[in-house]
């Protein structure tokens, strides 16, 4: 079946790791290229165990995905030409939003969320969140980001000093 | 498993391979590879990367990166990626020895099927550079958005064969945008929608004069600085060449351009809904009631008051 037999009543129930039980509308949940493939092949029957995404994590990647699902619905009907200019403020909201929702999680779980919306297969959130870490990381010096990632080096001095000669072009 | 207990843990390094290439991906290359020597974890992760923004700091403070192509060599040898998505260089060439880097490094994204090509190549001297696109380039079937941004000439050999089947995007700033050249780059381009040319320093009549003859192009964008008034001509020319747009943008400038052929007849505009006008005082009022008389559908007007500081 090419495309998915998606309704806007029916619901999918979505199980953490932790057991905990959420209810998505199928229209949300489209936006899972894992859920979207399930319901496509007709087996999102009963409870659908997502067992790599605790709940705390579930219920931010489904306010996400509540979220830009009422976007695209008000979007559909405002699509004609002389709306444009409200798309285009709309498109600036949601870039407002994404940020806020992103700044206001911990470290911990940003980190709940890369791994819960790679595994669920949600671009748009993968791309936002590691996007976050990026910017984080960027124009810091090796030292400075283990310290703020706690990253132990598990290399000796000699060896270390080899990668940097070997890559020495990166550290010029 | 509750959030925020693992403050002390390097759970960072425990996301999967595709997760932590997500987040390379969106450094600056240099970024990317020195995470090389955080820890074993991290050692080759880099060379997996399919995006790459190579900038050769010349806007630093610290100034220009003097080992800037030993770096680009280096990091393109060794990259493990097939397919490229991104490909940014930022450079600003010096040396001859320099500039011949360039056109490899094109030639190695063209043949990793770059989707978005972004070329920014100035020179630091004075005269005319020329800098011949690769064959490869000119029938590069994967490349979707392609930006030039240089003072340097890019050249085209008048037998290539020019052919872009995927390309949707053109941005061009280039100093002297070169009519020959722009004829073309977009005389094969079945289904570029958007394209954008900034120029200054248009030199005489045949090198500004461009011929755009894209059916499939749905945004049009072009800023051309240039001193002289006749060029008030080619204006009104581009005026009729597009009227039958749905949406038309002019900024203040070009309307005090517009004003100076007040008189001349102006293409009705059947299509236009949308209209954006940059207006000052003296010509707006002027020109105002004549754009709305050629647009008889129009439904969206944004007027962008522009006022003239008088110096006594």
């Amino acid at each position: 079946m090419s495309t998915p037999s998606v309704s806007v009543n029916r619901v999918l129930k979505l199980k953490s790791s932790d057991g905990e039980i959420f209810e998505v509308k199928q229209t949300v949940a489209v936006q899972s290229g894992v859920l979207k493939q399930m319901m496509e092949d007709g087996c999102t029957e009963g409870e659908i165990p997502l067992n790599n995404v605790d709940s705390p994590t579930l219920a931010k990647i489904i306010e996400w995905c509540n979220k830009h699902h009422d976007n695209d619905v008000e979007g559909r009907v405002l699509s004609e030409e002389r709306e444009k200019e409200k798309e285009k403020e709309k498109a600036a909201d949601m870039k407002k939003w994404e940020s806020e929702f992103i700044d206001a999680l911990n470290r911990d779980e940003i980190y709940f969320l890369l791994t819960g919306s790679n595994y669920m297969d949600i671009k748009e959130l993968l791309d936002c969140a590691a996007q976050k870490v990026a910017d984080m990381v960027k124009g810091k010096t090796p030292e400075a980001i283990r310290e703020m990632f706690n990253i132990q080096s598990d290399f000796t001095e000699e060896e270390e000093e080899a990668i940097r000669k070997e890559n020495q072009w990166a550290f010029d | 498993m509750a959030l925020g207990k693992l403050g002390e843990e390097d759970i960072i390094s425990r996301l999967s391979d595709d997760v932590l290439i997500h987040i390379l991906l969106r450094l600056q290359t240099k970024d990317a590879v020195r995470t090389c020597v955080l820890s074993s974890r991290w050692r080759n992760l880099w060379t997996l990367i399919y995006n790459f923004y190579f900038d050769d700091g010349e806007d630093d403070p610290f100034g220009r990166d003097p080992s800037f192509e030993k770096f680009v060599d280096g990091v393109l040898s060794v990259c493990q990626s097939k397919d490229v998505h991104n490909f940014y260089l930022d450079c600003t060439m010096i040396s001859d020895d320099e500039i011949s880097h360039v056109v490899p490094w094109i030639s190695f994204a063209v043949e990793h099927k770059v989707r978005n090509l972004n070329l920014k190549v100035d020179i630091d001297r004075v005269g005319v550079w020329l800098v011949r696109l690769p064959q490869s380039l000119l029938t590069c079937s994967s490349l979707v958005e392609l930006t030039m941004l240089s003072d340097c000439i890019f050249d085209i050999p008048e037998s290539s064969v020019v052919c872009f089947p995927s390309l949707k995007i053109i941005f061009m700033s280039i100093r002297s945008p070169d009519g020959n050249l722009m004829k073309k780059l977009f005389k094969n381009c079945p289904i570029l929608e958007d394209l954008s040319i900034h120029g200054s320093n248009l030199n005489n009549e045949d090198e500004s004069t461009f011929d755009i003859n894209v059916s499939t192009l749905k945004m049009f964008r072009i800023w051309l600085v240039t001193i002289d008034e006749l060029e008030v001509n080619h204006a009104m020319e581009l005026l009729r060449g597009i009227n039958c747009t749905k949406s038309l943008s002019l900024t203040a400038y070009t309307m005090e351009f517009i004003s100076l052929a007040i008189n001349d007849e102006m293409p009705t505009f059947s299509n236009l809904i949308h209209l954006e006008l940059g207006i000052k005082a003296c010509f707006g009022r002027k020109l105002l009631p004549r754009f709305l008389a050629i647009s008889p559908n129009l439904e969206v007007l944004i007027l962008e008051m522009v006022s003239s500081i008088v110096i006594n």
